[in-house]
C-alpha cells in the first residue's frame, strides 16, 4: 500500500491539481494521541463478536457458551421429564368417592312442581317416563283449576290432569285460548303487551296412575345415616322401704 | 510487506503491535474520511469508529493478498456510506482554505476551489469514492481494486468515467478553465 503523501497521479493532470487544491488540515495531535492511547489500553476482546439485533455487538466465547447451552438444555429436559412423570402418578392418592344414594321419596302431596317433569326417568323410581306414556283420550281433557279449587289426591275418583294453575277467571278455557299466551294490559301504554314467553306453570298432578313403561327400580334400602343412640343404662329402681 | 504481515499477526494478541499499525495508517485514514465527510468533528468520530472496528475485527482479518490499509479503507468506506445513508447528507466540503499549508490566498484560487467542490458534489457516490481513493488517499488502481472489491481494469474504467464527468461539470460552469 502506497503512502498517502506520494501522488499516484501525474502532477500535470488538471483534475489532480483541482482535487489536490482541496487539501485538508492535518488531524489534531491531541485527538490522535488520545485515540492511540485508547486503542493500546483497550482489552483484547475474548470470543467471537456477534451482532445481535437489539443489544448490539456482543462477544461470545465458544466453549463457555456451548457448556452453558448444554447444561441449560439438560436442565430443561429434566424438568419436563419430572413434570410429565408427576402428572401420570400423583403423589397423594385421591380419596374414594363417597357413595351417594337417593333418599326416600317424600310423601306425595298431590302436587308437584313442573320441574319434576324434566327429570330423567331413571333418576327416581317413581317418575313416569312421559315420552312413553300413552296419550290420554279426548274425554280426559285437562281441566283448568282455579284458585281455591280442591285438588283431588292422585288416584282418587274424578281426579284429572291439571295443566294450568292460574287461568283467566272469565270462563272455561277454549283450546285456542290455551294455546295463545295470556295478554297483560300495561297502564298508560294503550296496548296489550304479551306476557313473557315463559311457558305457563303446569301443575303436574297425575290423577290416574299411568302405566310405567320404563324400568322401575325398586327402592333401595336406606342406609342408616347415623348410628343409633346408645341405649341408656338401665338403673334398677330399688323401692325404698317405707319407714 | 512482510513487516506489515508480521505486525498484523502480532496485533491480534498484542496491543503495542496494533499501536504501530495505528501510527502507520492513521493519517491516511483520517484524511480520507475528512475529505469524504467534510467536517472535522465528524471525521474524528468516524476515524475513531474505524479504528475501534478494526481493533475488534482484527481477530478475523485474514491476509489473503489484501493489504491491511485496503481493509481499513473498506471499513472507512462502509462507515461513511452508513453515515450518509442515515443523515442523507452527501457533502464534500473541504476545510478552511487558510489551514491548507502552502496554499495561495488569492481570490482566484478560492473561486477555483469552490468550483471544484461544487462540481465534485454533483458527482455520483461511486465517482466520488473512486476519485477520493485515487487523488486524496493516494492509492494506486490495484490498491483501489482491493478496497472496492473489483478488478484493476474496472477501477481504471471507473476512474476514467469519473474524470470525464468531473471535467464536464467544471467546463460546463465556465468557472474553471481546463489546462
Amino acid at each position: 500500500m502506497s503512502s498517502p503523501t506520494r501522488p499516484p497521479f501525474d502532477p500535470n493532470d488538471p483534475i489532480a491539481r483541482w482535487l489536490d487544491a482541496d487539501a485538508c488540515r492535518p488531524p489534531r495531535p491531541e485527538f490522535r494521541a488520545a485515540l492511540r492511547e485508547r486503542m493500546v489500553t483497550m482489552p483484547i476482546p475474548a470470543g467471537v463478536p456477534v451482532d445481535a439485533p437489539l443489544i448490539g455487538r456482543v462477544m461470545v466465547r465458544p466453549l463457555p457458551t456451548l457448556v452453558a447451552a448444554t447444561l441449560g438444555m439438560a436442565a430443561a429436559l429434566g424438568f419436563l421429564a419430572l413434570r410429565s412423570a408427576g402428572d401420570l402418578q400423583p403423589a397423594t392418592p385421591l380419596p374414594a368417592p363417597a357413595v351417594v344414594r337417593p333418599a326416600a321419596p317424600p310423601p306425595s302431596t298431590g302436587e308437584e312442581r313442573p320441574v319434576a317433569a324434566e327429570r330423567p326417568a331413571v333418576v327416581a323410581p317413581n317418575v313416569v317416563d312421559r315420552a312413553a306414556a300413552p296419550v290420554l283420550p279426548a274425554a280426559t281433557t285437562p281441566r283448568v283449576l282455579r284458585r281455591g279449587d280442591a285438588i283431588a289426591a292422585p288416584g282418587a275418583a274424578g281426579a284429572t290432569d291439571v295443566k294450568a294453575i292460574d287461568p283467566p277467571a272469565s270462563s272455561a278455557p277454549a283450546p285456542a285460548a290455551q294455546a295463545a299466551p295470556p295478554r297483560r294490559h300495561v297502564k298508560g301504554s294503550g296496548s296489550r303487551v304479551p306476557e313473557p314467553t315463559a311457558p305457563p306453570a303446569v301443575a303436574n298432578v297425575t290423577a290416574a296412575p299411568a302405566p310405567i313403561s320404563g324400568p322401575v327400580l325398586p327402592p333401595e334400602p336406606l342406609e342408616p345415616t347415623a348410628a343409633p343412640p346408645p341405649a341408656m343404662p338401665t338403673v334398677p329402681i330399688v323401692p325404698t322401704p317405707a319407714p | 510487506m512482510y513487516d506489515e504481515e508480521w505486525l498484523v499477526e502480532a496485533a491480534r494478541h498484542d496491543r503495542q503491535a496494533f499501536g504501530q499499525l495505528y501510527d502507520r495508517h492513521f493519517d491516511a485514514i483520517y484524511h480520507y474520511v475528512a475529505r469524504r465527510v467534510g467536517d472535522e468533528a465528524l471525521a474524528e468520530d468516524l476515524t475513531a469508529a474505524v479504528w475501534e472496528r478494526a481493533l475488534i475485527a482484527i481477530e478475523r482479518f485474514e491476509l489473503r493478498g489484501v493489504p491491511f490499509a485496503a481493509w481499513l479503507y473498506r471499513i472507512a468506506g462502509n462507515l461513511i456510506a452508513n453515515h450518509h445513508r442515515r443523515a442523507r447528507l452527501v457533502s464534500f466540503v473541504p476545510f478552511l482554505p487558510n489551514a491548507i499549508p502552502g496554499a495561495e490566498s488569492g481570490a482566484d484560487q478560492i473561486d477555483e476551489r469552490t468550483a471544484v467542490r461544487e462540481a465534485f458534489q454533483t458527482l455520483a457516490e461511486g465517482d466520488r469514492e473512486v476519485l477520493s481513493l485515487c487523488y486524496h488517499a493516494g492509492l494506486t488502481p490495484p490498491e483501489i481494486a482491493d478496497v472496492l472489491g473489483c478488478s484493476p481494469a474496472a477501477v481504471h474504467k471507473r476512474l476514467h468515467r469519473a474524470r470525464q464527468r468531473l471535467r464536464q461539470q467544471l467546463e460546463g460552469d465556465h468557472r474553471v478553465i481546463a489546462h
